[in-house]
């Protein structure tokens, strides 16, 4: 039986309650959103690519952007996110917590290019979740998913998610821990695999253990 | 072992063999999302016996993209 890694955190807690500043698992990484950011997600956000499948689909501007993440960013209950692999941004996800019920809802998606249709997809939805059932210590997340997106219900149910009401034209669907914790401990393990050595550096020990240790770079 | 490949990719996405060939693209078909990706990519691996590193997943956009791969560890592919 193989051995679950789970993610390292970099927190720091305001009062009582812990702001996830990052989440790291191998190559994947999770970044609180920070100002600097915030041009390049209103692009991929305004892209229509990934508008088609928000509830939201006004093209937004710079001004309304960062008037959104100035109100998200001093409420204790969103937690906003940029997807990183190997440090550069690749997607946004984020949680946003209903403290009364110990839940959050979840949305995610992945820039368009290269890591979108792959199967590096799952990566930062399942770092989302382990920081908000583990991190967060809340006891389900939600997740809304238009009936027609397919792909992505489809996506839910790998990651553990079960349809919690199909009455509408979205498709209402929770995530509990322990389906999480199988969820997670079935997929974890593919942001552990190796990096591809060049083949030039190939038969260099030293360098194989350097290009294999991202995993305990200090985040 | 090309029957393989095609086998294995038909499996992974749900199609009919006859819709495989190496001109397949991931943007060419709506069956290829991110959860056929996960599921083709451990069809691969157990029906050839390798072990993919990241960037070979990440590069798993097509069928010859994957003859090319799969050829690089070291699996004898015909043309």
């Amino acid at each position: 039986m193989s051995t679950i890694t789970w993610p390292d955190y970099r927190c720091d807690n305001n009062g009582k309650r812990c702001r996830i500043l990052r989440v790291q698992l191998g190559e994947i990484s999770l970044v609180r959103l920070a100002e600097g950011h915030l041009e390049t997600v209103r692009h991929w956000r305004n892209d229509p690519d990934v508008n088609r499948y928000l509830f939201t689909r006004d093209v937004i501007s710079s001004a309304r952007q960062r008037a959104w993440f100035e109100q998200v960013s001093s409420d204790p209950d969103q937690h906003h996110f940029v997807t990183c692999f190997r440090d550069a941004p690749i997607g946004a996800c984020y949680l946003r917590v209903h403290p009364e019920r110990r839940c959050a809802e979840s949305s995610y998606y992945l820039a368009p290019g290269r890591y979108r249709h792959t199967a590096i997809a799952f990566l930062p939805a399942l770092l989302l979740h382990d920081a908000g059932l583990h991190q967060l210590g809340l006891t389900a997340i939600e997740a809304n998913v238009m009936r027609d997106n397919q792909a992505a219900i489809r996506f839910n149910h790998r990651l553990g998610y079960v349809e919690c009401d199909t009455r509408d034209a979205i498709c209402h669907m929770q995530l509990t821990r322990p389906e999480h914790r199988k969820a997670y401990a079935s997929l974890h393990q593919l942001a552990l695999r190796k990096r591809r050595i060049p083949a030039s550096s190939a038969t260099s020990p030293s360098n194989a253990t350097t290009l294999n240790s991202a995993n305990n770079e200090t985040p | 072992m090309s029957n393989l490949l095609y086998a294995t990719f038909a499996r992974a996405l749900g199609i009919t063999e006859d819709r495989v060939d190496d001109a397949l693209t991931y943007n060419t078909i709506p069956e290829w999302d991110s959860t056929a990706h996960m599921i083709l990519i451990a069809e691969l691996e157990a029906a050839f016996d390798v072990m993919l590193d990241t960037d070979d997943i990440i590069d798993m956009s097509s069928v010859a993209q994957a003859r090319r791969i799969l050829t690089a560890h070291g699996v004898a592919l015909d043309a």
